[in-house]
């Protein structure tokens, strides 16, 4: 059974979000991770970066595959979280703390209220 | 090889192909290009079977290039004559060249539980498994330490890697149901007419230039002209041609197979 923490927003592409006043922290989901095996290497972009919601930020790997990370917001890029450039496996061991990926200044703080909550996220993966 | 289930994702219209780019880092990036073109409905669903353009070298993944040292590896390796390319698969270093026949599976994604990566890496595996067993070998699946790029699908031959494989999903997390649009490459090279000490020896010399502890061994990979006694006195674009020819046959016939299977709900 997957974590889903009540109090971040998650996105139907499995990114969760953690509000901070205007400030988001996004990373993936416990499902997500669990899906996708060892991650070996995360593609995160660079500080300043303006994102536009849907779009894709980064790209994720694991069993030789990768695939694309999707924004659940808009606004710049603050933070990224350097520790994954050594230690990728942080999503995998603790997708909501340690392995969080970057940090964003929102430009719509609207756009939240598109996002799923814990329960709303929890039907969606056992749908 | 392949699950019954599998079939369940085979899409309509699948075609064999032979589309190839002369520029070699075009050449490459062909794959993502037709299959997002795929992804759109612009284009069947395609098996590209495809040679590697000029010059030998290596392809290696975004990851392996993603640092300082990488990027420095990548630079010295072209100054001592070996191009490095990028691809948009993952794994690592695999090397490149005239010698190196590919197998890509580009096709849209779909929402099925059983869309997964295995299931994919199945479906590109089980072609070369029938096409190897046509030209008299027995390839098996499975890893390889001390291989290059190795993972739970490479195709063996007497026990040496002779595939590597790797996938890029796109529209959103690999093998979870997504409802974007998007699609699937799974790529497989095959090494048929290339030095295997040599190619190993530029794989190991990329990373010792990006300070990396892994080496690949030499003794557990092979070039299928090594052990292609049909072909054994040949040159190498001789071999590559009739490898071609046969690989792009044996996919016609295995996207045969399973439009038989998917329409009359066979198993496999």
């Amino acid at each position: 059974m997957s974590h889903v923490p009540e109090s971040l927003r998650y996105s139907k592409e499995h990114e969760w979000v953690r509000v901070e006043g205007n400030l988001v922290y996004i990373g993936i989901s416990d499902f997500a991770q669990d899906e996708l095996g060892d991650i070996v290497f995360v593609e995160l972009p660079d500080k300043g970066s303006e994102l536009k919601a849907n779009d894709t930020f980064g790209t994720v790997e694991s069993v030789k595959t990768v695939s694309d990370l999707f924004a659940p917001v808009s606004g710049k890029v603050v933070q990224i979280n350097e520790s994954l450039n050594d230690s990728p496996e942080l999503v995998n061991e603790s997708p909501y703390e340690k392995g969080w990926m970057i940090a964003v200044e929102m430009s719509n703080p609207d756009e939240l209220n598109q996002l799923l909550s814990a329960s709303e996220y929890t039907d969606h993966i056992q749908g | 090889m392949m699950k019954a289930k599998d079939v369940l994702l085979w899409p309509e219209n699948v075609v064999a192909d032979t589309l190839e780019l002369d520029d070699p880092n075009d050449n490459i990036l062909l794959d993502d290009q037709l299959a997002a073109s795929i992804a759109r409905s612009e284009r069947p669903p395609l098996l590209r079977i495809w040679q590697h353009s000029a010059p030998d070298g290596l392809v290696v993944s975004r990851r392996d290039v993603a640092t300082q040292a990488g990027q420095w590896a990548r630079e010295q390796l072209a100054v001592e004559g070996c191009p490095v390319f990028v691809r948009s698969t993952g794994g690592t270093a695999v090397p490149h060249g005239r010698g190196m026949l590919n197998l890509s599976l580009l096709f849209p994604r779909v929402a099925h539980p059983g869309a997964t990566t295995d299931a994919y890496y199945r479906l590109l595996c089980q072609p070369l498994l029938d096409w190897l067993n046509e030209l008299g070998g027995r390839g098996e699946i499975g890893d390889l330490p001390g291989s290059y790029c190795d993972g739970h699908y490479n195709v063996l031959l007497g026990g040496r890697k002779l595939v590597g494989t790797a996938q890029t999903w796109k529209g959103g997390l690999a093998g979870i149901s997504t409802h974007k649009p998007g699609y699937i490459v799974a790529h497989a090279c095959i090494s048929v007419y290339i030095e295997v000490p040599r190619a190993i020896a530029n794989i190991n010399r990329f990373y010792e230039l990006s300070h990396q502890s892994f080496r690949a061994l030499p003794e557990t990979a092979v070039s299928l002209h090594e052990v292609w006694e049909t072909v054994h006195s040949q040159e190498r674009e001789e071999v590559m041609a009739v490898a071609k020819r046969s690989l792009l046959e044996s996919c016609q016939q295995f996207i045969l197979k399973m439009n038989e299977a998917k329409q009359s709900g066979v198993q496999l």
